[in-house]
């Protein structure tokens, strides 16, 4: 048993000790500088942490590693120009269709080298081809076979014909690896082991679910003629994002990035202004990924147009995007403006509009005291606030709207299951994947649609198989005006792909959204950005 | 007494089973296929049937419910928990990453709490009924009833966004500590200051106080002295009871403080869908409490024979 | 004699100031929520151009992200919080008073079953618990209200089984319950008539100061967004909505809280008060 004294000085103690610990804390924590620094004092810290919403699986999935290392650790043959609706050369110098799209050849630019110093030959692409037709589910939908012609030609060949096997080469999982990365090297059978490529970052270190660590490569900066302003380049995967945002207040990380796939572990759009009057950067692109109220339309009451009709003349666009301080720009097109045949369609009177009288008169003449059931998925806050603002919006139409915000797992169940009328989701993505989301989206067939009908379905097919650019151009007008028409989605806003940086953090919108040749990225990309000293 | 020690061991044996039972049947309450689930967080989103059974057979999740908690039963008697679903790691190795953040915070509300429920518990009774007692009394009953969450949030609106002193959240050096540990000893230390107070006034109101007192000894050395000393046995138990939350301590200051404890690691599980880590966290927090309501009273039955009331 | 012996319990009652404090607490907080129609408006109401507003003249406690009332909100929300604590409540006290009468009363197997079984739910923390059954139960039968008052009843009821279970067994051996039996009175006529009157007042002790418990669990599930989910008001819920932006509008959270922690005060003080009132009055029965 303890005595009064002992006690009372137990107790003593830990106070002390504690009251002590504040007050040695308080002397600030002098970096001890390696030896290298010691002799150049460098003008950026060696670290630069980013907070991450995704896993960047660098040891493999289903899928392939993450977006992030895919944009940052390897390559495409080509990326996509949204704007001109073109396919520019990246690891290839050009290339040749033939047989409509079932073959191209590809030559590939000379001295491009791996992070291990090995050279980009038309043997790695062969590799990569094959690995992908026997390993990766787009790979095995997509690819046929691929020959090396020589050292920097490879032919590639794929099941399918049309347009869309060129546009899917500047997909993320289209990206080229190193026959290194894998175990046997240079089986296409082979286990994947570690991602090997010729982008900006070299993979260094990786621990699932907490971080990974990367360093810049220096063959890539070479090539560019660039020099990097960090030694690491630290990711820690934050899955929360309102612990995300907290982390990059107070310090943790330097800056605080979207997933790059798009529509989910994003950084919450509501929070962007207040970040930004906090005094952080915020780096914003427009992306052609439009939020939408997708419609359980092949089931009552949605299976009528009319009703569709209604919804989409209820929603006032304007109204949503204040909920993130016009942080995004309202959707009165299905695709931002830049993107290929938008500008076209809206000539034509494609523009989705704000009408609640008229919603109100179709409701009234059918469709008094409906109730219809909302499902959001509540791991996003922006979703639920958009949700609770729709359902009132609808309401005040004469629609109710019985809204269920469900856990992630709950509502991809219910969603699978057909068990809802409406939900919020998206179609498009970043620029890469303008085509491959249409594919996802809007071709006949596919999983994770969001609607298809005889007319859209058909367009979109002329759409993916077109090579002629003008002649897609025209398809694609009409392909939204048929959306349009049959109101198959209701776009709601525009999304933007953001990476926000701390007072410290070096970093510019150029080298943020841009190659340093030029091209044009859909993603944040983190070759030039550091941290001041 | 080693008849005493063993009853009450051999006691708490259906309760250890019934805790056990208890959580093994939240993954038997887990809708849909977990092995679907499982394999869908392995190996991509559309996992093949061979796949889906495959996972199954791993799992043990073919077989009937009985033989499933006997199985799991005996691996988690050897500290096996199992695999997390969705982290692939063994379970006792996130709760062995996260422990220490819950241990640290427990350790330091647990004696910042005991010094001023001591304190304030002394002053309250020496001073009852006066202005101070009202005092403490108000400020324990504000204890219980405001929520902790709540509380540390205008903690770091004050502290954080108005004053920039402390940092808002996070785990790491002492600075961090500090709106924590404030937080959960505002209501943790309540209900103690209360009991500190009461166990006292009881001491004061024997006759060996009235004798002291009679003879005319100061009121603060009878109660320092005296009654204090006579009253530190149930103190001392009571205060020792709240050591089971060294386990989860505050769910909600942990998560309001994106504290890396146990707490916050059973939220995120419950919202991953990760049942295993779910069943062990709320199977060691029964059996944590078990055993140390178990040793408490074994120690009292050592300090005083009186409460052999089993013999 | 009853008669009288009413009016001097209640005149403690009134001479108690606690109970005076914490019964005028909790008369206020049920008439806001009766008469929410009346002096609040329509918590649903989105008014996108008054976003975010800081209390003012029309919105005494500013608005939220979508321009609704925060006021409104938190006055309908003491609708949502107060019934379901007392449905909670309720379901709680029927089942733990049953279980506890009967475990009391039977003694033997029975009493030892339902006595481990409170063991066990005594075991585990409840909040731990509580979380982990509203997680199971949301993934199991959807969103719901009742996810919430299915989980929080599940541990609810120990408490009051515990009690009951205590002054049962208290009675049983009392000479005139003995009597009773003797003379062949049935177990339902002698638990209706004998148990029931004793066992009223520490039920009534026990669930006041159980309300405070269950409203705090309720709140923090919403705060959790394991709970009530939005739109519909509910104090934890909002907190949780309006935790980010405590930097920018703090009074998303500050108003919900004082809600939350004023009523929990409320049935407390009540509670303590009620209890100190019985214990005064079994000194001076004894």
């Amino acid at each position: 048993m303890l005595t009064r004294r002992e006690f009372v000085k137990l107790v003593a103690l830990g106070s002390a000790s504690l009251l002590l610990g504040c007050v040695k804390r308080q002397s600030p924590v002098i970096p001890t500088p390696t030896a290298k620094e010691t002799v150049a004092p460098s003008e950026y810290k060696a670290e630069f942490l980013l907070g991450y919403g995704k896993d960047h699986k660098l040891k493999g999935g289903k899928w392939g590693i993450g977006f992030f290392p895919k944009i940052h650790v390897l390559e495409r043959l080509v990326e996509y120009d949204l704007k001109e609706d073109k396919l520019i050369p990246s690891l290839a110098k050009k290339w040749e269709v033939e047989k409509n799209g079932k073959t191209i050849t590809f030559e590939l630019n000379r001295g491009i080298k791996f992070s291990d110093g090995s050279e980009l030959k038309a043997s790695a692409v062969k590799f990569t081809v094959e690995w992908l037709a026997n390993n990766h589910p787009l790979g095995q939908e997509t690819f046929e076979g691929a020959d090396a012609i020589d050292d920097y030609t490879v032919s590639i060949y794929y099941k399918e014909e049309g347009f869309f096997n060129l546009a899917k080469m500047a997909e993320f999982h289209m990206s080229i690896m190193s026959p290194k990365s894998v175990k046997p090297e240079n089986s296409p059978k082979g286990e994947f082991v570690w991602p090997i490529g010729t982008g900006c970052f070299k993979a260094v270190d990786y621990k699932e679910e907490q971080y990974a660590i990367y360093e810049p490569n220096p063959y890539w900066y070479e090539r560019f003629e660039l020099k990097p302003k960090f030694k690491k380049f630290v990711v820690k995967f934050i899955k929360d994002e309102d612990t995300r945002v907290m982390a990059l207040k107070s310090g943790q990380v330097d800056a605080i990035s979207d997933f790059v796939h798009g529509g989910s572990a994003y950084t919450p759009r509501n929070q962007l202004g207040i970040l930004s009057s906090m005094g952080y950067k915020v780096f914003k692109r427009n992306i052609p990924l439009t939020w939408i109220i997708a419609f359980n339309y092949k089931k009552e009451p949605f299976n009528d147009v009319n009703l569709r009709k209604a919804v989409d003349l209820a929603i006032n666009r304007d109204d949503i995007v204040k909920i993130f301080d016009n942080q995004v720009l309202p959707a009165k097109t299905l695709f931002i403006e830049v993107a290929p045949g938008i500008k076209e369609a809206k000539a034509q009177g494609v523009v989705y509009e704000f009408k609640p009288d008229v919603a109100k008169q179709i409701i009234e003449n059918g469709y008094k005291g409906t109730r219809v059931d909302m499902i959001v998925d509540k791991s996003q806050s922006d979703q639920i606030l958009v949700a609770q603002l729709i359902q009132q919006q609808l309401k005040n139409v004469g629609l109710n709207v019985k809204l269920e915000v469900l856990e992630s797992g709950a509502y991809r169940e219910r969603r699978d299951a057909g068990e809802y009328d409406l939900r919020l989701y998206y179609v498009g993505g970043t620029d890469r994947r303008f085509y491959m989301r249409m594919f996802w989206r809007f071709y006949p067939g596919q999983k994770w649609s969001a609607y298809v009908s005889e007319r859209t379905g058909e367009l979109c097919k002329k759409v993916l198989g077109e090579f002629d650019e003008n002649k897609r151009k025209q398809y694609l007008v009409e392909f939204y005006k048929a959306i349009y028409d049959e109101h198959g989605v209701v776009p709601l806003y525009f999304d933007i792909m953001t990476a926000v940086t701390a007072k410290d953090v070096v970093a510019d919108y150029y080298h943020m959204f841009h190659y340093p040749n030029g091209t044009p990225f859909g993603e944040p990309l983190f070759y030039y950005v550091g941290v001041k000293a | 007494m080693k008849r005493y020690i063993a009853k009450r061991l051999l006691q708490t044996i259906p309760t250890l089973f019934g805790v056990s039972l208890l959580s093994f049947s939240l993954l038997y309450l887990f809708p849909g296929d977990p092995a679907e689930f499982v394999a869908q967080i392995r190996y991509g989103i559309e996992p093949s049937p061979q796949v889906v059974e495959e996972v199954r057979r791993e799992l043990g999740l073919n077989e009937p419910f009985l033989i499933r908690y006997v199985h799991w039963l005996s691996h988690v008697i050897r500290g096996n928990f199992g695999i997390s679903w969705t982290e692939g790691e063994p379970v006792i190795k996130l709760i062995m990453q996260r422990f220490p953040a819950s241990a640290e915070l427990f350790f330091a509300t647990f004696a910042i709490s005991i010094a001023f429920a001591v304190f304030l518990g002394i002053l309250s009774a020496i001073y009852k009924d006066k202005a101070i007692d009202h005092f403490c009394r108000i400020f324990s009953l504000l204890g219980i009833s405001i929520p902790s969450f709540w509380l540390g949030l205008m903690l770091i609106w004050i502290f954080s966004v108005q004053l920039h002193l402390l940092p808002a959240f996070g785990y790491g050096g002492l600075r961090h500590l500090i709106l924590p540990v404030l937080t959960w000893s505002f209501s943790f230390m309540a209900i103690k200051t209360r009991f500190v107070r009461s166990c006292l006034i009881e001491e004061l109101s024997k006759e060996y106080v009235v004798v002291a007192r009679a003879k005319g000894l100061k009121d603060r050395v009878v109660v320092l002295r005296h009654a204090f000393r006579n009253a530190l046995i149930p103190i001392i138990t009571y205060f020792s009871l709240s050591i089971h939350h060294l386990i989860i301590g505050s769910i909600m200051v942990e998560v309001v403080f994106s504290w890396p404890g146990l707490g916050s690691l059973l939220v995120e599980s419950v919202f991953k869908r990760d049942f295993p880590v779910v069943q062990a966290l709320v199977l060691i927090s029964g059996v944590m409490f078990v055993f140390v309501n178990i040793a408490v009273d074994l120690l009292y039955a050592v300090i005083d024979p009186r409460i052999r009331y089993g013999e | 004699m009853e008669f009288a012996q009413g009016t001097i319990f209640r005149s403690k009652l009134l001479n108690n100031n606690l109970c005076l404090i914490g019964f005028g607490i909790l008369a206020f907080i049920t008439l806001m929520g009766v008469l929410a129609p009346v002096i609040a408006k329509n918590p649903y109401k989105t008014n996108i151009a008054e976003r975010l507003e800081p209390p003012n003249l029309k919105h005494p406690f500013g608005t939220d992200q979508l321009g609704r009332d925060v006021y409104s909100r938190v006055v309908w929300g003491v609708r949502t919080t107060l019934l379901v604590a007392l449905t909670i409540s309720l379901m709680s006290m029927s089942i733990g008073c049953f279980l506890g009468a009967i475990a009391g009363y039977f003694g033997g197997i029975v009493d030892d079953i339902i006595g481990r079984v409170i063991d066990v739910f005594l075991a585990i923390p409840e909040l731990v618990f509580n979380i982990a059954l509203v997680g199971v139960f949301c993934l199991a039968y959807g969103e719901s209200i009742w996810n919430v008052i299915l989980a929080v009843v599940i541990t609810n009821w120990v408490s009051y089984a515990r009690i009951m279970r205590g002054i049962v067994l208290s009675l049983k051996e009392r000479e005139f319950v003995l009597c009773e039996k003797a003379l062949g009175a049935g177990d339902l006529y002698i638990l209706i008539r004998h148990v029931m009157p004793n066992a009223i007042g520490p039920m009534i002790v026990l669930a006041t100061l159980n309300m405070g418990n269950v409203i705090m669990t309720i709140a923090s599930l919403g705060f959790l967004g394991l709970g009530i989910q939005p739109p519909t008001p509910e104090w934890g819920q909002m907190i949780n909505a309006g935790k980010n932006y405590i930097t920018t509008a703090p009074w998303l959270t500050f108003f919900p809280g004082l809600f939350i922690a004023v009523s929990i005060l409320g049935f407390n003080l009540l509670g303590e008060g009620l209890q100190e009132v019985m214990d005064r009055e079994r000194i001076v029965e004894t």
